[in-house]
């Protein structure tokens, strides 16, 4: 384990930073849900996504929130990280995302990598796609029973390879949603990633949102996030370019050791989300209820809402529920992630740092 | 997957951790506790165990960027505001304190999560 004083200090620092960011937001990543259809149907999905029926705005108006954001904030250091459902179900894809390249954004995106045929690739491209992150939860029957998709893992697997063979993009990611019934085969899923160029895999634990809440048979038990959370470290120990996803507050033992920063919950201070219908959140992980909607950008003007609202989210959860804020770790956790806050009762839904502790 | 310098170097220093530390299971006994070195490691070792980006590993060497050997702070450590972990690789200090915060210094952040704060960006 790293030295606990100097990840204590260096939390220290980012807490007061934090701090700084409540009074001074810095947007640095926009999430732009396209669409919230999707050719497949997750088990595990947060948004419920699918063959649903979907209001999504034009291109006109995302092209209005990127000139913006261009002309408040500038584009430097900002990343646009396009999401759905799955975005390349929109056949003006192409015509949305080309002007964030023509304004100067960054962009990248996620997508389960099913359309992506090799023609599509080298529209990505073209098109300036720096980053994808493509999921793939299992080997190829897990993954295709989990996302109801008969054939999904191979499709998905061919549009990594396309997006490999088109070269070019800062980094190919693989996404791993780990359940209770995938996670004994990470290792066998390693060794097939290991043969294919990708810059990174990412290993994230299912949360108890959306559709998941529905499949409680998916959830970790206790010892499956203890293996979990190992195994991304003895990855990283090999040199693997294996991390852990942002969220939650891991404790000691494993803060800055699966992923290459300290946690902090960005959202609302670092990351704003534009919904498929115009709404405008924090994140998209948090669940969507009325008074997380900051304003529309039907009728709002984008960095006037993300530069005057977002309080909810400008402040710290730990301060609000009894046992958070005697905990000796709530300034460095701050009431861990928002998407997994417990609105209802006040409480968090996951305490990683106790669980890892034990 | 591609490994280069960054998840080389990553590799090095949790290795050295965790020989300094002999933390290898997150439930063992006295993991809380904190652990004495008894002399510094031989050797740092980064495992190859696979394809890698022979170019990037041919040139990162980590015996010319030890991690901290020593158990306990840096010898700049004190409780006071002096503690800069920037003289540390990989820069664990996550941006300077906020009023003197100028985000100029920042790259594009292409992860989504927190921002990281590399010296360097040796990645291809």
């Amino acid at each position: 384990m790293l030295d606990v004083r100097t990840k204590h200090a260096n939390m220290e620092k980012l807490a007061e930073y934090r701090k700084g960011l409540f009074r001074q937001p810095q947007l640095r990543n926009l999430f732009f849900e396209l669409t919230e259809r999707c050719n497949e149907r997750c088990l595990h999905c947060g948004s419920s996504c699918g063959d649903v029926q979907c209001s999504e705005l034009p291109p006109e108006v995302w092209h209005r929130v990127m000139d913006e954001v261009k002309q408040d904030l500038g584009t430097d250091h900002k990343m646009i990280c396009v999401t759905g459902g799955e975005p390349l179900l929109r056949t003006d894809f192409f015509e949305i995302m080309d002007y964030a390249r023509q304004l100067g954004f960054s962009w990248g995106m996620t997508s389960n990598g099913t359309l992506i045929t090799p023609d599509t690739a080298k529209m990505l491209k073209k098109a300036g796609m720096r980053t994808i992150s493509v999921s793939i939860d299992g080997l190829a029957d897990t993954h295709d029973a989990f996302r109801r998709t008969k054939g999904g893992w191979e499709r998905a697997m061919q549009g990594v390879q396309n997006l490999i063979d088109e070269g070019g993009f800062k980094e190919i990611q693989i996404t791993t949603v780990v359940t209770h019934q995938n996670i004994n085969e990470l290792d066998k899923l390693y060794k097939i990633m290991d043969k294919m160029d990708i810059d990174s895999w990412r290993i994230i634990n299912i949360e108890p949102m959306g559709r998941a809440k529905q499949h409680p048979e998916l959830l970790l038990t206790d010892d499956d996030y203890r293996y979990m959370f190992e195994y991304i470290r003895n990855m990283r120990m090999n040199g693997e370019p294996v991390c852990y996803g942002c969220s939650h507050y891991l404790g000691d033992e494993y803060e800055r050791e699966v992923r290459d920063w300290y946690f902090l919950c960005t959202a609302g201070i670092y990351t704003a989300s534009i919904t498929a219908d115009g709404d405008i959140i924090a994140c998209l992980d948090i669940e969507r209820r009325p008074e997380f909607v900051q304003g529309n950008v039907l009728h709002d003007r984008f960095t006037d809402v993300w530069k005057n609202k977002f309080g909810i989210f400008r402040r710290d959860l730990a301060d609000t529920n009894e046992k958070c804020s005697v905990c000796p770790d709530k300034d460095r956790c701050h009431g861990d992630s928002y998407h997994s806050w417990d609105f209802d009762n006040n409480q968090p839904l996951l305490c990683l740092k106790d669980i890892l502790a034990q | 997957m591609k490994k280069t310098k960054k998840t080389a170097l990553t590799a090095a220093i949790l290795l050295a951790a965790a020989n300094m530390t002999s933390c290898d299971f997150p439930w063992s006994a006295d993991k809380n506790e904190e652990k004495t070195v008894y002399g510094p490691p031989d050797s740092v070792e980064v495992k190859d165990s696979s394809d890698a980006d022979s170019n990037a590993l041919s040139e990162f060497d980590p015996a010319s960027e030890m991690p901290q050997l020593e158990y306990g702070p840096p010898d700049m450590f004190s409780d006071s505001d002096d503690f800069d972990a920037s003289s540390e690789d990989p820069q664990d200090v996550y941006g300077p304190p906020v009023d003197s915060y100028d985000p100029e210094g920042d790259d594009v952040q292409t992860e989504y999560g927190a921002p990281e704060f590399l010296e360097s960006d040796g990645d291809s």
